[in-house]
Parts: C-alpha cells; sequence; structure tokens
C-alpha cells in the first residue's frame, strides 16, 4: 500500500468520495470543506492534529464524519500516545494550518527511529529512540519533554 | 551492464530538496533534458533494472559544512516565456498576477551541503553513462552546483546492497533482500521521484 493509499483508505474515505485517483482524492481531502459536528458551513481542516493508523484514526477538528474518532489533547499529547503506543504498524500523524497540508508532505512513520510529523511547511523527520540534540526540530523537543515528564509523574505516582 | 562507481568532482555547495539525489534521478534528469521523452527518461536509462527498480546507490559524501542558500524564484506570471497554462489559475481562470516584492512572495531558503566530492554505485553501461553525464554540468535540486569532472570507473557494488549489505538507495520493503535492521521510511523508489503516489515504504540507510 502506497503512503497516499493508506491516507485515502484510512482517513480521506470518511470525509471524501474516493475516485481511484490516490493524489486527487488526498488533495481534496485536505483542502476542500467538510461537515462540522456542529452544523453550520463546510469547513476545511484549518487547526488541529491528527493520527491516522490501521485501527483507529483520531483528529481533533470536530467534523461530523463518522468513522473517524476525535480527541481533545494538544497535538503533542496525541502524538505521544501514538507513539508510546507504536506497535510496528505504520501511522500518520498530521498537524494542520491554516495553509492545507500539500500531499508531497505526507509520510507514515513506519519505526520509532524514523518518525514522520507531517505540516503544511514540510516533514519533520527524527529518531525518537533517541535524545534531542540543540540542532534538533520543535516536534523532536517538546515530544521527548513530555515523555520525561511522564515517566517522572508516573514514578511519582507508584512511589 | 558492469558495476561502476561515478564520482562528481564539485565546485561549491548543492542545493538539497531533502532527497536521495539518487544516480538515476540524475541520469533521467539528463535524459530528459535530451529527448523530452518522459518514458525514455523513466525507464529506458542505461542501468540496471528489476521489477522497476535502478540498480543505482543514493548521493554517498562526507559534508564538510551544512548552510542554507537563499534564491530568487524568478518565475512570475508576465515573464514572456513562461507558458501560462501551467500557472495557478484563480476560480474566475485568471492567472494570479498580483505578485509584489515581499521577500516572502520570491525568496526560499533552500538547505546545502558542501562536500568536495559526491559519489554513486551502480550497474550499467559506461559508456552510455558517460555521454549522458557530459550533458549534466550542473546538479541538485536548484542547479547552481558546478560539476568539474565527472570520472566513471570500476566499482565493487551493484548500486543497492552497501559493504555491510545496507540499502544504498531506498528500496521497497517487499525487494528488498539484505540486512534489514534499518529504519523503514515512507520514500519514492523510482522516477518520477516528486510524484507522491510512487510513495512507499521503503528500506533506507
Amino acid at each position: 500500500m502506497t503512503t497516499l493509499e493508506f491516507f485515502n483508505q484510512y482517513f480521506g474515505r470518511h470525509l471524501v468520495e474516493q475516485t481511484g485517483d490516490a493524489q486527487a482524492d488526498a488533495t481534496r481531502t485536505l483542502s476542500s470543506g467538510h461537515k462540522m459536528a456542529k452544523g453550520g458551513t463546510a469547513q476545511r481542516i484549518a487547526s488541529g492534529w491528527a493520527v491516522i493508523s490501521e485501527d483507529v484514526s483520531t483528529l481533533q477538528f470536530k467534523l461530523a464524519a463518522t468513522g473517524l474518532s476525535y480527541g481533545g489533547q494538544t497535538r503533542y499529547e496525541a502524538w505521544l500516545d501514538a507513539l508510546e503506543a507504536f506497535s510496528g504498524k505504520p501511522i500518520m500523524l498530521i498537524e494542520f494550518d491554516k495553509k492545507p497540508v500539500p500531499v508531497t508532505n505526507l509520510f507514515r512513520t513506519h519505526d520509532l527511529r524514523a518518525v514522520q510529523v507531517c505540516s503544511p511547511g514540510g516533514a519533520a523527520l527524527f529518531d525518537f529512540t533517541q535524545e534531542p540534540t540543540a540542532e534538533s526540530g520543535k516536534a523532536h523537543k517538546v515530544l521527548w519533554k513530555l515523555k520525561l515528564e511522564r515517566q517522572k509523574s508516573a514514578v511519582e505516582s507508584s512511589a | 551492464m558492469d558495476q561502476l562507481r561515478i564520482t562528481a568532482h564539485l565546485s561549491g555547495p548543492l542545493v538539497t530538496g531533502g532527497g536521495y539525489l539518487t544516480f538515476d534521478a540524475l541520469l533521467a534528469s539528463a535524459t530528459y533534458s535530451l529527448t523530452q521523452d518522459i518514458e525514455q527518461a523513466h525507464n529506458q536509462l542505461p542501468l540496471k533494472q528489476v521489477a522497476g527498480l535502478y540498480h543505482a546507490s543514493a548521493a554517498v559524501y562526507e559534508p564538510v559544512a551544512i548552510g542554507a542558500l537563499a534564491i530568487v524564484q524568478a518565475m512570475r506570471p508576465d515573464d514572456l516565456w513562461l507558458d501560462h497554462q501551467w500557472l495557478k489559475k484563480n476560480k474566475r481562470g485568471d492567472v494570479h498576477t498580483k505578485f509584489d516584492n515581499l521577500s516572502d512572495n520570491i525568496l526560499t531558503t533552500y538547505k546545502t551541503i558542501a562536500a568536495p566530492t559526491m559519489t554513486w554505485y551502480c550497474e550499467g553501461d559506461a559508456d552510455r553513462i558517460r555521454l549522458l553525464l557530459t550533458h549534466l554540468p550542473l546538479i541538485g535540486k536548484k542547479r547552481v552546483c558546478s560539476v568539474t569532472q565527472w570520472t566513471v570507473e570500476a566499482g565493487e557494488l551493484d548500486g543497492l546492497h552497501g559493504y555491510a549489505d545496507e540499502p544504498l538507495r531506498p528500496v521497497p520493503v517487499e525487494l528488498w533482500d539484505g540486512d534489514k535492521s534499518s529504519p523503514i521510511v515512507d520514500a519514492a523508489w523510482r522516477p518520477a521521484y516528486w510524484d507522491a503516489t510512487g510513495r512507499t515504504a521503503c528500506f533506507v540507510n
């Protein structure tokens, strides 16, 4: 399964009709409006995050679409949840913003040594088995810090 | 087809788009420039190809410096040479023409790699490769890096497997028969490398 087929199969098909053109279908998912849970006019996914996986795909933006799960965590909490539960099955981590995420920025994470966070500006790639360095990107640094905070909380609560 | 080692001697920093700069991509670029034939550029290169996968490595290099270069894009909708059919249109079908001189409109910053040489390993036809390389005086995402000399010599690798049996280029998981301890990432594995529809799970080094 290609990257875009994965995106359409586990996320896009819940939002737009599939035509068989993987790139066009993925582009419409990311750049067209979708019905909101609260009603009103259709809106493009212009904020929040998504975690796409074979088991369940979750996003923060509250759409009307069924078949998707919705979460209220921050983006880093949601991505860290996904990385800590990583079983070896591919996942896709996306950060949405006002500018649509181009399909060329979509990558799956298959291995914690090569985590990819997709966003409108690109895809951050980092080794999440290693501590970030001064040159590391924001996602790596924030996720690592959050991971350490969780570990510290777990130790304190068990003591 | 012989096992070959190709070396480019570089005049300055190379602009990278973050990809792997595989040797088949370089030859595809030269072939398309010469023939304007996509089929030939993508599928008839003088390289061994099995199940669509070229036996041609990604660029191997030792960077002496990593930097950045801001480039003026210089593509404006009022450029006479630019065919408007390729430009994005607004809802009325008109080309966006209200470009101004703000820096974020015309400048893009790219990562650069400074290295004295870049090397590729492949299996291919040395004579035909030498001929194509004469048409590649510049390499990189933005062609600002001059190649002062290309050398083509006998190599000892097949363009896929490294000395430790590691992948020398993105190889789809189902096609890889070497060491599987390398991380798997989504990557394009054959031309056109910019096309996201061809991206799949690959072993890379």
